[in-house]
């Protein structure tokens, strides 16, 4: 391992990055000229050759010099992959739609990048290979954010590392009064080969990608093979399997998961889905692993909590309320007992999904708005997706243990208006959640919650209503481009994605600027305001 | 019998005092030069000076010829020590350590204390002892005393006899004729301070606090004649979150679902330790004396206070103020015994001495004949014996009315086979039954000799 980490090329991340992108573009490229569609895979071919060159001439002017000293230039380096790589990932899809412009391609890519998976096209218009590459845009995505939040959010203490980490210096022990002084770090002085160097930032993104790719890569291939026994066609189950373990959901259909392989196929996927709640199973980020047992993780027994309550409140609400829509009027809809259980898997499995802001919908979704009678559950998702998924994973949002946190908090604090004085147990972990935990946790979301208040204001600047533009910015922010599928909008013909643009899908028609502010959105929600933050101190640009 | 106590602390000195006076030859260890000097002079022992773990001065105390050996310094390790040392070198017979870790009291470590491993007899655990004792007054939250006996199937119940009580002024006699299947017997009462064993025609009075023997089944019946309804606390105020108070909570906690227990405890990282252990006790950080705090823990609508820290001072201020805010039972941990007079004139309902269940389970292995249980009632000044009457003691088969039993003792409850026995005068002991003898301090060897064998025993 050491020896192999050794062995990569000390190359500015950026490149590196983009060297990997522009090899992943010969995948669509092989699958378009083995499915008869050479000007496609001519397309991907030119655009991986003119990037190889370009950064096979970048890598040779930056090479060996050592990489950004410091791990906050390293986020800089992880903010400018989101904006500057989807300039060049973009080229194969504008050569391939030359109506659609650079920028609308652009867009398409932070949009897979960002895991965000909102999509400015129709996907029947769209071309097999075209969708491939989205999908494996976006699966890069989140495999970059598994690599980079444990090489660089975590040094950093940042992206819901925070919270976890002690403002004590992880120290175990008070120091004693007049016991050792501050012990100075000795300077390293041994030779590069005996490992010095090792802790170099775009080193530790090496040992990072070593340790989650295989971990990454299998749990994709395993899902591929399931789904392909449990009926998908092959290029659906590719590309589920890629959009789940990614949280992108970019898919090459619009239709619900289980349209071609039912229940089964939506089980599989509700359990690879779960691993976009908490790190804990993800190679790294040990200090993240709240509880010692699996059954106690604050962040998977929040999921499982709230996917449960939507599932009652969808089931119970048939019940209670008056259903505008009653499902004896539609058609084919099922009554009585299976109705009732569909109605609850439906609700179970599409919040689970949204939680994870992977944004798939249930086969048994529809049913289960019309079981409900609600006529607009599509806002409860909207309400899961910002909470988002485990911290450090995959998912955006705000992150269930930082929610975890503000509830320990708010809690406390009731207990505290009965007994002021009293002592709350758990440990020493939980009391960390419950005060520095929450204080940090709080800025995250204050921060969210500014975020979305400027973004609202900035799309609704255009000629896009309220609701719409509140709906576009929550989707953004969160990386669920898929909400604005399950919430009926108000759509816009300001702009134009050419001919397979999808403009009654609510983001091909938006205005450039506005699109410009989502995409500036979507990056920002994947790597958090608070990193932003982090990005504007001082020290980052007063040498 | 010689023995060797090592500690002069609090534990020590009242195992020392006590044995000290039933004529033993006790050497004290401790490394304070000024305790064993003090030791020296105000008990009937002789001190040594120095580190009790070390062979020479094991040596110096007399370990050569030593029967018993008890180590109660504060480390448990050196205790441990001690033992192996005593056991190893100087071959003491019986050995007995304080342990106050829970860690070395864990019951899965029970197998570590044989004489191959580690050699103790007996571990005593002052803090596993007051906490036993402070469950068992809350399971009887009337008494001020309350203690068992064989093996759980009899209870030594004090009582505070009140107006409410409707067998006052009566002859014990009549009373025993009453309520004839009551399994229950007068063995003790407290009239202006003297403690004597009452005579079947005394009567009781307003005032008096008495020891009754009663059978586990009958403690409700018991005490509903002698006017303390049986109630079970609700909602309890533990003052206290040291190795006792933290015991006492984990325990309610396990026993007790129904109890709602509410601690205080004045440090912040001891309050902080017991929260983390505890799941459904609320603990509160702040000074036990203080009356909003007590307000907090909703002192003067709660059922029991229990005041069990470190301090006597404030154990005995707690509980009366709690008592003075409404509270309805309070509780409270003494460790001075000169200080437990005192406050049978205050309001504080019962107290626990743990120096009294300590030494109980001492004198266990001090004494003659088949002794199986002993407990030290009040300051010292009489006893409870459970004994297992041996073949040609005195007492086997002997009629009670015919026994020879000094004036101030009496046969508390009589256990033949698997029953439990109120004492009638015309029973017969027979040998193998147990009995629970209640003695006055002075008659104790007076019943040491009726269970002792006699010579041609052996």
């Amino acid at each position: 391992m050491q020896a192999l980490l050794r062995s990569l090329p000390l190359l500015p991340p950026l490149v590196v990055f983009g060297l990997m992108g522009a090899g992943a573009m010969l995948i669509p490229a092989g699958y378009a000229s083995a499915g008869d569609m050479p000007h496609l895979a001519w397309a991907f071919v030119q655009s991986a050759l003119i990037s190889a060159v370009v950064l096979i001439l970048l890598a040779l002017a930056t090479a060996r010099r050592p990489g950004p000293g410091t791990s906050r230039s390293m986020l800089l380096t992880m903010a400018g992959s989101y904006a500057i790589l989807p300039i060049m990932l973009a080229l194969p899809l504008a050569m391939a739609l030359p109506d659609t412009g650079l920028f609308n391609a652009w867009w398409e890519m932070v949009s897979s990048l960002t895991t965000t998976g909102a999509s400015l096209y129709d996907a029947d218009r769209l071309a097999e290979p075209l969708h491939l590459w989205r999908g494996l845009v976006g699966w890069m995505g989140g495999l970059h954010i598994l690599v980079a939040a444990i090489a660089i959010m975590a040094p950093l203490h940042i992206g819901g590392f925070e919270i976890m980490t002690t403002p004590y210096r992880r120290d175990p022990f008070y120091r004693l009064p007049g016991g050792m002084g501050q012990q100075i770090p000795q300077a390293h002085i041994a030779p590069d080969h005996a490992g010095r160097g090792l802790d170099l930032p775009i080193r530790r993104l090496y040992r990072a990608f070593l340790a989650v790719f295989p971990v990454y890569a299998g749990l994709t291939l395993a899902l591929w093979l399931l789904l392909l026994i449990a009926g998908d066609p092959g290029l659906v189950a590719l590309m589920r399997a890629l959009g789940t373990i990614s949280t992108s959901g970019i898919a090459p259909v619009t239709r619900p998961v289980g349209a071609a392989s039912g229940f089964w196929g939506e089980a599989v996927v509700l359990i690879f889905l779960i691993p976009a709640l908490s790190r804990r199973f993800w190679p790294g980020g040990g200090e993240l692993i709240a509880t010692e047992r699996l059954r106690d993780d604050p962040e998977l027994r929040m999921a499982a909590g709230l996917a449960m309550l939507v599932a009652l409140i969808l089931f119970f609400r048939h019940f209670i309320a008056e259903a505008e829509i009653t499902p004896d009027q539609i058609s084919g809809t099922m009554q009585g007992p299976k109705g009732a259980l569909a109605a609850a898997w439906g609700g179970f499995f599409t919040a689970l999904s949204f939680l994870t802001t992977t944004g798939w919908t249930s086969l048994d979704w529809t049913h289960a708005r019309f079981w409900s009678g609600l006529t607009s559950p599509g806002l409860i998702l909207a309400g899961l997706a910002m909470m988002g998924g485990g911290v450090a994973t995959a998912a955006g949002g705000v992150k269930l243990l930082r929610i975890h946190a503000l509830t320990r908090q708010s809690i406390r604090e009731l207990e505290r208006i009965f007994h002021p004085s009293s002592v709350a147990g758990g440990g020493r972990e939980a009391r960390r959640l419950r005060r520095e935990g929450a204080y940090l946790a709080f800025i995250a979301f204050a921060l969210f919650a500014v975020s979305i208040a400027v973004v609202v204001m900035l799309v609704s600047i255009q000629r896009v209503s309220f609701d719409s533009a509140t709906i576009l910015s929550v989707a953004a922010l969160s990386n669920t481009g898929q909400l604005t599928g399950s919430i009926s909008l108000m759509p816009v013909f300001e702009g134009s994605a050419g001919f397979a643009g999808a403009l009654w899908e609510g983001w091909a028609g938006l205005p450039g600027f506005t699109k410009l502010v989502l995409a500036g959105a979507m990056i920002i929600g994947r790597i958090e305001t608070l990193a932003i933050l982090a990005l504007m101190s001082p020290d980052l640009w007063r040498r | 019998m010689k023995i060797i106590i090592c500690g002069a602390g609090q534990v020590g000195w009242q195992i020392a005092r006590h044995l000290a006076r039933e004529r033993n030859d006790i050497t004290l260890i401790d490394i304070k030069p000024e305790l064993i000097r003090r030791a020296t002079e105000m008990l009937d022992v002789r001190g040594v000076t120095g580190f009790a773990s070390h062979p020479d001065v094991l040596d110096r105390a007399g370990a050569q010829d030593c029967d018993l050996i008890i180590a109660a310094t504060h480390t448990d390790e050196v205790n441990m020590v001690t033992c192996q040392v005593a056991h190893t070198i100087f071959e003491i017979p019986r050995k007995i350590a304080r342990l106050r870790s829970e860690a070395y009291l864990e019951a899965i470590w029970s197998d570590l204390y044989r004489t191959e491993h580690l050699p103790i007899d007996v571990v005593i655990s002052p803090e596993r002892e007051v906490a036993h004792a402070a469950l068992q007054q809350l399971h009887a939250p009337s008494t001020f005393d309350a203690q068992d006996f064989l093996r759980g199937q009899a209870q030594l119940l004090g009582l505070r006899l009140t107006d409410d009580c409707p067998c006052l002024d009566t002859p014990l006699r009549q009373l025993g004729e009453l309520f004839s299947s009551l399994r229950a017997v007068v063995v003790a009462v407290r009239r202006d301070r003297r403690l004597f064993v009452p005579a079947p025609g005394d009567q009781l009075f307003r005032g008096d606090r008495i020891h009754v023997f009663t059978h586990s089944d009958d403690v409700a019946r018991t005490l509903e004649v002698f006017g303390k309804p049986a109630h079970q606390p609700r909602r309890a105020v533990l003052i206290g979150a040291g190795n006792v108070g933290v015991q006492v909570a984990r325990q309610l906690e396990a026993e007790r679902p129904r109890i709602r227990t509410i601690m205080i405890e004045r440090d912040r990282n001891h309050a902080e330790a017991a929260a983390d252990s505890l799941k459904r006790t609320i603990v509160l950080n702040g000074d036990g004396l203080a009356t909003d705090l007590l307000h907090e823990a909703n002192a003067p609508s709660a059922d029991t206070i229990l005041a069990l820290t470190y301090d006597d001072k404030t154990n005995i201020l707690a509980a009366l103020r709690a008592k003075q805010m409404g509270a309805g039972h309070a509780i409270a941990l003494i460790n001075d015994p000169s200080l437990l007079p005192m406050t049978a004139r205050l309001d504080i309902d019962a107290t626990i001495s743990p120096r009294a269940s300590t030494v109980s389970t001492i004198l266990r292995h001090v004494r003659h004949g088949r002794v199986r249980d002993i407990y030290s009632v009040g300051d010292a000044e009489a006893e409870v014996i459970e004994a297992q009457v041996l073949p040609s003691s005195a007492m086997a088969g002997t009629r009670i009315r015919d026994l020879d039993l000094p004036e101030g003792a009496l046969i508390g409850m009589v256990q033949k086979g698997a029953k439990v026995l109120r004492p009638e005068a015309d029973m017969r002991i027979d040998e193998g039954d147990i009995v629970c003898i209640f003695a006055l301090r002075q008659d104790v060897p007076g019943v040491e000799a009726l269970l002792q064998v006699a010579i041609d025993f052996f």
